[in-house]
């Protein structure tokens, strides 16, 4: 099913207080409204079977966007199109066909097992008897929760909860699936647990993904491509690898020689380019053509004990990124 | 159109065994719950003790008819939870919380949604006690009360309880035009209050309201005099059209609503 | 003022901010008095009209209705119910953890959080009972006296009707889900507290055993003082009562709520 999204905006009215006693009595009289612009001309295209990330800040537009493109909410302008339907006719062939999990909010009962609320779902989205028990059989064991299907659901733990949340809303066999901050507050097993899920059940069924979350390492493991709001409006829209690059090109070497080297030769070199020697071990962070060139010239200096090469934790990448995302982007 | 009603029939179901399973869990509900009623009840007849110790009747009804009114009062206030009060009470929470998306996602009519999804499976043990009140103050009855009146109660009783059904539903859905309407139950409960006394009490403008724009004495006033004193069609068929009237509002209005919904930003 | 007043006037102070957001509040609470009121002023018509009375246990008509309306008044004032259910839920849930751990107490924090939620009502009903005898002269507080004696007989009744709730809430520590207890308890004393029917109306035996609770200074004690159905000489020794009450129900809240704390498992958290 690809997701055709055109032109989209979306403002609210908000209600308006001044702050204090008296602000509550004024306004307890007399309310001002303002808008707020959620989403500005959003146009996006999504294939069939892409996980796509959707990136921004608190506030930035993203959940207004999951709930545009479920239905949730009607948009101000502009439109959506997934597979001929638009999202908020709210058709029943097309809310059988897409499926949401939010990390924050559950849809399971807290109070009885987790099996009880999937037979539920069987009812709710007419599933057929064989494919439920096939369908429910497979993501057990893929999820491996079989020992947990009848306890009840306050009784898990929260990894395992989010584990059965996938299930419950896996069940009907989605074609679009909306995951928002699926990992918030699972350790970090867990979210390795939840991303390899994720991988493997869309290379295995094509499903589309469209994933927000707030820890990158879901991101990069997941989502090639990525789309970035900011305050409402489209920032970037491509491949995640690129954007990491571009705001961030550096990557870091740890290049430990032998022996001692030659303190001339290195003081040369170090009116070429910036790192740091301490003994034998010298690091450095440059962009990655300064980088290669800077190993071939150690390899004169001496013979290396040890070369490593890493990337820059992307988490602090993009926090920078989005400190001042117009910088990056021109 | 039958298989529909199958389906939704055997959702509900769904629903019932949901929240049975639940409720077994914390039996002190049960007796939590049977304990209150029983008290309310207790306290609703030594309300009337008193005032017939002052009089004779009110209007038509007697102190006999009116120990038989208050059973149906307090059977159309069960029957109603059983059914609604888990959902509709909460609507407003669930609108501000934002988790009634959840049941908006779903390819399920979302007024059925919101109107079945929890049952108050505990109410069962004072509906039964109740009819057995019912069934045993009828056969104590001065005169006696024939099979026709008890069928004509039963669907006046059950048109009573959609009308109460979509004055509830068009007030918890006005939390869709005021944001935060927290205290919809509560005004719920006093509009209720009208039905909870017999109808040969109002007059005046008082009684026109109370028949046609918020239609309480027809919730168990109606029924009651419908089982005592014989079938009238002229309350029946009044009560029919009211009830579809105030059915269909409640289509029009959740529909409405739902366009100006702004679900609670995460 | 001391910082120790400041810390839960500000709390006050919050909940009164959020109340005024919401004047539904304000509008239902004067509805549900009207509505009330205007459901007893049809039943007691037809009981006077019907039996042709002029007064029924030394009420006229109009000295039964203002009794009844200052009762109804009186009654939400003193009504803590939903502050109780937020406090069960805060013990039941662990959610109470987070008052543990902060130097407030328990049972001030929600008393003022019961003070603040009603704020709009003190607002609404102060007026109304100034109006009251404006509007309808003579059929309440003849003197200034009665009036000093109805506040004073009123915050007694609030702090009361508050401690009473509160010993009920703790014993959540125990059985979790209390919620029952404390509606049963709310439904029943709204009758025998004298909130729809005068206690001086009850047969004679129910009354004998409402006297010894303190369910008679949650309503009808204020409303009596105002309406000057109560002997001014009777009214020192029924305040004493009252608030020799009100040190029995602090004193059991806190050995209730002392031992509760020990078996709490601070769920949740």
């Amino acid at each position: 099913m690809p997701i055709q999204v055109n032109e989209l905006s979306k403002h609210f009215k908000m209600f308006k207080r001044e702050a204090g006693l008296s602000g509550a009595f004024h306004s307890f009289f007399n309310r001002k409204y303002e808008t707020f612009h959620a989403l500005k001309d959003i146009s996006v295209q999504i294939e069939d079977g892409e996980i796509l990330g959707i990136l921004g800040e608190n506030g930035a537009g993203k959940t207004t966007l999951i709930k545009l493109l479920v239905g949730l909410l009607h948009p101000s302008s502009g439109g959506v199109n997934i597979n001929g339907f638009t999202p908020w006719n709210r058709k029943s062939d097309f809310l059988k066909q897409i499926s949401v999990v939010m990390g924050q909010k559950n849809q399971l009962w807290w109070d009885i097992p987790a099996s009880e609320s999937f037979l539920l779902n069987q009812k709710i989205y007419e599933i057929p008897e064989t494919q439920y028990k096939n369908t429910l059989n497979e993501l057990v064991d893929l999820l491996s929760v079989q020992d947990k299907l009848n306890v009840q659901v306050r009784r898990l733990s929260l990894g395992e909860r989010m584990k059965m949340e996938i299930i419950a809303a896996l069940l009907h066999r989605p074609k679009i699936v909306l995951l928002d901050e699926p990992t918030i507050g699972l350790d970090v097993i867990s979210q390795l647990k939840i991303r390899e899920f994720v991988k493997c059940y869309n290379e295995k069924y094509k499903t589309t993904f469209l994933l927000t979350s707030h820890y990158m390492h879901d991101i990069q493991a997941l989502c090639k491509r990525v789309y970035v709001i900011h305050k409402g409006a489209s920032l970037y829209d491509g491949d995640f690898e690129k954007l990491v690059n571009r705001i961030n090109p550096k990557r870091k070497l740890i290049f430990e020689f032998s022996e001692i080297p030659d303190t001339n030769k290195t003081k040369i070199l170090s009116e070429k380019y910036i790192f740091n020697l301490n003994d034998t071990i010298l690091h450095a962070e440059l962009p990655d053509k300064e980088l290669t060139n800077l190993v071939s010239e150690l390899f004169h200096l001496g013979i290396p004990a040890s070369i490593t090469m890493e990337d820059l934790p992307v988490e602090d990448t993009m926090r920078s990124f989005f400190m001042a995302p117009e910088k990056f982007l021109e | 159109m039958v298989d529909m009603v199958r389906r939704y029939f055997s959702l509900w179901r769904c629903f019932f065994n949901n929240s049975l399973t639940r409720d077994l869990e914390f039996k002190a509900n049960f007796l939590g719950g049977l304990i209150v009623d029983i008290i309310f009840y207790g306290i609703q007849f030594f309300f009337f003790s008193i005032i017939y110790s002052y009089v004779n009747a009110l209007g038509d009804f007697t102190r006999e008819d009116v120990m038989i009114f208050l059973v149906i009062t307090f059977l159309a206030d069960t029957f109603y939870m059983f059914f609604f009060s888990g959902n509709l009470f909460h609507l407003n929470k669930w609108m501000v919380s934002g988790d009634l998306d959840y049941s908006l996602l779903r390819p399920v009519e979302s007024q059925f949604m919101v109107s079945f999804r929890y049952v108050k499976s505990y109410a069962l043990v004072s509906i039964v006690i109740l009819l057995i009140m019912l069934i045993t103050l009828i056969i104590d009855y001065s005169k006696p009360i024939g099979i026709l009146n008890m069928v004509t109660f039963a669907i006046s009783f059950l048109m009573g309880t959609v009308l109460w059904y979509s004055v509830d539903f068009i007030i918890s859905s006005s939390c869709f035009w005021f944001k935060n309407f927290s205290v919809s139950g509560w005004l719920s409960h006093e509009i209720l209050k009208f039905s909870t006394r017999p109808d040969s009490i109002y007059t005046g403008i008082l009684r026109k309201v109370l028949f046609s724009i918020i239609p309480m004495v027809l919730i168990a006033s109606i029924p009651t005099r419908i089982l005592l004193y014989g079938p009238n069609y002229h309350y029946l068929i009044g009560q029919l059209f009211m009830a579809l009237t105030f059915l269909s509002l409640t289509r029009i209005i959740w529909k409405r609503g739902l366009l100006r919904y702004e679900s609670a930003s995460s | 003022m001391n910082s120790y007043l400041k810390k839960y006037f500000s709390v006050i102070r919050m909940t009164w901010i959020q109340a005024l957001e919401y004047k539904a509040n304000a509008i239902v609470g004067t509805f549900a008095i009207f509505s009330g009121l205007a459901i007893e002023f049809l039943i007691w018509k037809q009981v006077f009209q019907a039996q042709d009375l002029q007064e029924i246990r030394g009420f006229t008509f109009n000295g039964l209705m203002a009794y009844i309306f200052l009762c109804m008044i009186v009654g939400q004032l003193k009504s803590s119910w939903a502050t109780s259910m937020e406090m069960i839920d805060s013990i039941r849930t662990g959610e109470m953890n987070k008052y543990l751990i902060r130097p407030i107490s328990f049972f001030t924090y929600h008393f003022m959080m019961f003070i603040g939620h009603n704020s709009t009502f003190y607002i609404v009903y102060t007026t109304v009972l100034i109006l009251f005898p404006i509007v309808l002269p003579g059929w309440a507080f003849p003197t200034i006296l009665h009036v000093i004696g109805f506040i004073a007989a009123l915050l007694i009744s609030i702090y009361l009707s508050y401690s009473i709730y509160f010993c009920m809430v703790c014993f959540a520590f125990w059985f979790g889900e209390v919620r029952a207890l404390v509606i049963a308890y709310n439904i029943s004393n709204i009758v025998l507290s004298g909130q729809i029917i005068p206690l001086r109306l009850f047969p004679d035996s129910v009354r004998n055993i409402i006297n010894l609770t303190p369910l008679q200074f949650l309503v009808d004690f204020p409303v009596s003082i105002a309406t000057a159905n109560l002997p001014i000489n009777l009214w020192i020794p029924k305040m004493g009562m009252a608030l020799f009450w009100c040190i029995i129900m602090t004193v059991t809240g806190r050995v209730i709520y002392r031992s509760g704390i020990r078996v709490y498992g601070g769920y949740g958290a």
